[in-house]
């Protein structure tokens, strides 16, 4: 009863109240500059001479240009696999960690977390080391499987190398979303399944996932975004080698604006990037469709 | 199932999660762990085959170069420099998500959906791509060579505010519910009852922002030249010569540059270790 | 209420930092390399300009060389302080032709005209160092190296060979580097011969040498795009370097990244880019000098005597400078001290300084670098010419995915000329 007499505007209000100073901030430093970012690719650019308008040039020649569909594909092969492996692993890490039988949760948790905090320029030295023929890497596979591949130099095993060494320093990081998703859960869930005589697997599947289903949508959809965008990894250790066979996108638009200096055709390649994560984004939204408004 | 054979089954349970957790944890640590000794080794002993993995010679003095035998790289203004700007960035960090998440998670307005998707369309684009607008607006502003022309930039994460609406979504309405009927502002409801009960999710945050920004090197290096206000992951970059690198003195301040969020996990990660409430492991 | 006192402090900092960066005196920005073996004289220079200058600051900003042009690109376009900037001969087309510097000015050094300065260095580095665009100078040299080969003369003798032995042509060459090879297990422990796995740049500068000699003129833009119509000799110079990878076997890429560190460290016997500055670098690594030869490039038997790449980088005065008069003072006062920075190998062209005192000693050179006179010296005058264009870095590009389509992916070596030929005719095209 109460209810109906404040509703509707008042709460309409507080929404926008609450949403604006992140709106404000974001529309200076992050939109303007990405609608800067996509007007550009209209024009090429190298900075240092005036801008010229071509109109959509840079976007017909990116279809043919056998970098740009080689840095795509390699892109989608890098997140897919890597998606999927954080997501599996930290799910369960999150649940292994936490689970009753073991002490010293703290110790092992932050070890797996340890790589998080690392600098990308020490996981790129220590790992580089670790992948030449001669390195840890190198020595244990040919100890345990007879041969190991060249890591770093055959452009066949190099998208796994990188794949690895993003999955070690990322699973950390979404285990503990992992974490503060499954301590939400509430106790009285699982009494009331093993009430009804539940074991491991089926609490899992019919009480656990249900009820972290905000979370899985968080961790997923964010590995997702942040994998696409994953740079600093392959530019670290492999610099888009060897022979482009880990150059993805975001490597690409950096390379094109930044050592080839055509900012307008890097400007196109990201608005491609873009265009391809919004689509997925809300599709994905749509698919886990987390909740209404309001509960 | 006897008494004897349940405890026997929970322990081999117990073991073989022990077992795996020990080396997978061994495993994620170990890259760490060669960084921290190599850091101690000479320069040629670094790179030397058959890999040695501890140092032949200890060379102490690595650490001790860090802090003197570069006179242009005052390392501890950097830290001073980086933990001023991941504060401060990561302060305005929680209060831009814990805002936004709650208004967007909480409020039915018109274009509640439109605006979320704006806000998440800026994590979708790289930030190479704008980093040369970015820098011309900054400067504009007269932010460069400034800590704000950091600590603003840095502050925003789409992923923050995404996040915190997530689980705010999962915040009971019956708790808001009373407080209304209470007579409770909607900011009160907000800083007594929603902040509180998001805690982990906070803290989750804390520690993500915070490595990020106190690990970001791409866009420190374009907008400060002035040495003074230099970030520890430019310092790190520096010792990246063109005919030479000291790896020794850069793996060392590598580890030191590991040490301050190292302390922050650990302090905060005592609200995490409560673990998981399953109790069907029992089997 | 911690928390907000807390927050209180450093918000009072943040300000505080505000005052402390503003400053009454005149500023000098200036965006330069940074090399932990060098730096120090640099500073020093600046220590010596203010003391001379008492109401001007000189900001010498070092960054990573890597970053350096792009941190100097964004900084011009967005018309923000930066008085002074270093760049290689291989940066400073892009720039020059762009006008994003000013041309030399005498009053900066004392003299009455650009030639009186052009005759403090010798003649044709200011060329060479990639000073000169146009007609006008604009650079002053900072440094002039050329690349020679070098070889560890103790795994020579462990396989039985003297000085008579180094190589002078490319056969030569392999044969010798297949004796250095060292193989333990099934791994490469030791290449023959080794370039940089992961930048291009480094390769493309010994191919560059290997085309030049064949004939083909890779130092002019003009001559870099004819000479893909010559597809026989560019199939014959990208054959020559791959087969060090694939049929000679000796180079393996996966046994380190970086040649002038695996050199040092004994995991190579020959590395082909190193200059006068590699014997101060040596020192930090494990290979004493006394093992270690510079000599000649190779040349191929019926190729033209050109040795290997020279290069250099100078030192310029911004459009964006306050003062350019007074920057040029402040650059003169970097570039000398030949004689600092002869003791790290560290070539500087310098005849005189501005006030008439000598520059480079000789003697100092041939004290500081073993074999200046023998090899050194001689090289220079017969250099490949590194790349000048607009588009350098893409081509750059191109060579290096020729190269490594060879050498990483198995492609043959003319379907990879092939392509070559593609990319640079849609590089050259726009």
């Amino acid at each position: 009863m109460p209810k109906a007499s404040y509703s509707v505007t008042r709460l309409q209000r507080h929404g926008y109240v609450f949403v604006l100073p992140t709106l404000v901030f974001f529309s200076v430093f992050l939109i303007y500059p990405m609608l800067s970012a996509f007007r550009l690719s209209l024009f090429q650019w190298d900075l240092l001479t005036p801008q010229k308008f071509i109109g959509l040039k840079n976007f017909v020649t990116m279809v043919s240009d056998s970098d740009a569909i080689n840095s795509y594909l390699r892109t989608l092969h890098f997140s897919v696999i890597s998606v999927v492996l954080i997501n599996l692993f930290a799910f369960i890490f999150a649940i292994m960690f936490g689970s009753r039988l073991i002490r010293f949760k703290n110790l092992l948790q932050s070890l797996v977390f340890m790589p998080v905090i690392l600098s990308i320029v020490a996981v790129g030295v220590v790992w580089e080391f670790m992948y030449q023929s001669t390195g840890l890497i190198s020595i244990i596979c040919r100890a345990v499987f007879g041969a190991s591949p060249a890591w770093l130099t055959s452009a066949a095993a190099a998208p796994y190398a990188i794949i690895i060494t993003y999955v070690w320093k990322s699973v950390g990081y979404f285990m503990v979303i992992y974490i503060a998703g499954l301590l939400d859960v509430p106790a009285s869930l699982y009494e009331a399944s093993r009430l009804d005589g539940a074991g491991f697997w089926p609490q899992l599947f019919y009480v656990t996932i249900p009820s972290i289903k905000n979370t899985i949508a968080l961790a997923v959809i964010s590995s997702i975004i942040f994998t696409f965008g994953q740079f600093s990894i392959q530019y670290v250790i492999t610099k888009g080698g060897p022979s482009r066979s880990t150059e993805i996108l975001s490597l690409l638009i950096f390379r094109e604006a930044f050592e080839f200096s055509k900012f307008g055709y890097s400007a196109a390649i990201s608005v491609l990037f873009f265009l391809t994560l919004l689509v997925f984004s809300i599709f994905q939204l749509r698919l886990f469709r987390s909740g209404t408004v309001g509960g | 199932m006897t008494a004897l054979s349940y405890r026997a089954k929970t322990a081999f349970q117990a073991a073989i999660l022990y077992a795996v957790l020990i080396i997978v944890g061994l495993a994620f640590v170990f890259p760490f762990f060669w960084m921290a000794v190599s850091s101690i080794k000479l320069n040629k002993d670094v790179l030397a085959i058959p890999i040695r993995f501890f140092p032949p010679v200890w060379n102490w003095k690595s650490y001790v170069n860090v802090f003197t035998a570069f006179p242009d790289y005052n390392f501890p203004r950097f830290i001073l420099n980086s933990v001023i700007v991941t504060t401060l960035a990561v302060l305005l960090c929680l209060f831009l998500s814990a805002t936004a998440g709650y208004g967007f998670a909480k409020y039915r307005f018109r274009g509640n959906a439109v605006l979320f998707t704006i806000v998440l369309a800026t994590i979708m684009i790289t930030f190479e791509a704008i980093v040369v607008p970015l820098f011309v607006l900054v400067r504009s502003l007269g932010l460069q060579n400034t800590y704000w022309g950091l600590i603003i930039p840095e502050s925003l994460t789409a992923f923050g505010v995404f996040m915190m609406r997530q689980f705010f979504y999962s915040l009971p309405e019956d708790y808001i519910e009373s407080a209304r009927l209470d007579g409770a502002s909607e900011y009160a409801i907000f800083a007594r009852i929603a902040i509180p009960m998001a805690k982990t999710a906070l803290l989750a945050l804390v520690i993500f922002h915070a490595q990020w920004v106190w690990n970001l090197l791409l866009w420190p290096l374009i907008t400060i030249s002035n040495p003074d206000l230099r970030v520890l992951p430019q310092g790190i970059a520096l010792f990246k010569g063109g005919y030479n690198t000291p790896y020794p003195e850069q793996l060392a301040v590598s580890v030191i540059a590991c040490v301050p969020l190292l302390l922050l996990y650990i302090f905060l990660s005592k609200y995490f270790v409560q673990g998981i409430t399953m109790t069907g492991l029992k089997g | 209420m911690t928390k907000r006192v807390f927050l209180s402090v450093l918000v009072l900092l943040v300000f505080a930092a505000f005052s402390w960066a503003a400053g009454p005196k005149k500023v000098i920005v200036h965006y330069h390399w940074t090399e932990t073996i060098y730096d120090p004289i640099n500073l020093n220079a600046v220590k010596i300009f203010e003391k001379s200058h008492p109401d001007v600051e000189v900001k010498l900003v070092l960054v990573p060389d890597g970053d350096r042009p792009t941190i100097i690109r964004t900084v011009l376009a967005a018309n923000g302080q930066i008085d002074a900037m270093s760049l290689t001969n291989g940066d400073s087309p892009e720039f020059l032709s762009a006008g994003q510097a000013v041309p030399i000015d005498p009053k900066g050094f004392g003299k009455s005209s650009v030639d009186d300065v052009v005759k403090m260095w010798t003649p044709g580095s200011i060329e060479s160092c990639g000073g000169y665009w146009d007609g006008k100078y604009y650079g002053i040299p900072y440094e002039q190296s050329n690349y020679v080969a070098w070889i560890n003369t103790a795994f020579m003798k462990e396989a039985g060979l003297t000085n008579k032995d180094l190589p002078k042509t490319w056969e030569d060459f392999v044969n010798v580097a297949k004796k250095l090879v060292k193989v333990q297990d099934g791994v490469t422990v030791r290449n023959g011969f080794m370039c940089n796995s992961k930048q291009g740049i480094f390769n493309f500068l010994v191919i560059s040498a290997m085309m030049e000699q064949l004939g083909l003129d890779w130092g002019t833009e003009k001559g870099f795009i004819a000479s893909m119509d010559q597809t026989d000799t560019l199939a014959r110079g990208l054959k020559t370097y791959t087969d060090f990878v694939t049929t000679d076997k000796i180079w393996d890429p996966a046994l380190d990244d970086n040649d002038r560190e695996g050199f040092g460290n004994g995991k190579s016997g020959i590395f082909l880019t190193g200059g006068t500055w590699y014997w101060g670098v040596l020192d930090t690594y494990s290979v004493k000098r006394k093992d270690v030869e510079p000599f000649a490039y190779p040349r191929f038997s019926d190729g033209k005597d050109i040795g290997g790449v020279g290069y250099g980088s100078c030192l310029y005065v911004t459009r964006l400078a306050k003062d350019p008069a007074l920057t040029f003072e402040w650059l003169d006062t970097m570039a000398s001290q030949p004689n600092a920075f002869i003791k790290q190998g560290l070539h500087q062209p310098r005849l005189r300084l501005s006030n008439g005192k000598p520059g480079l000693d000789d003697a100092l050179a041939r004290k500081y670098i073993p074999y200046y006179d023998q090899v050194f010296k001689g090289e220079l005058a017969k250099t490949a010419v590194w790349l000048s264009s607009t588009k350098t870095n893409e081509s750059v590009s191109a060579v290096w995915d020729a190269i490594s389509r060879v050498i990483y992916q198995n492609v043959s070596v003319d379907d990879s000329v092939a392509q070559l030929q593609k990319d640079v005719k849609s590089i050259y095209q726009q």
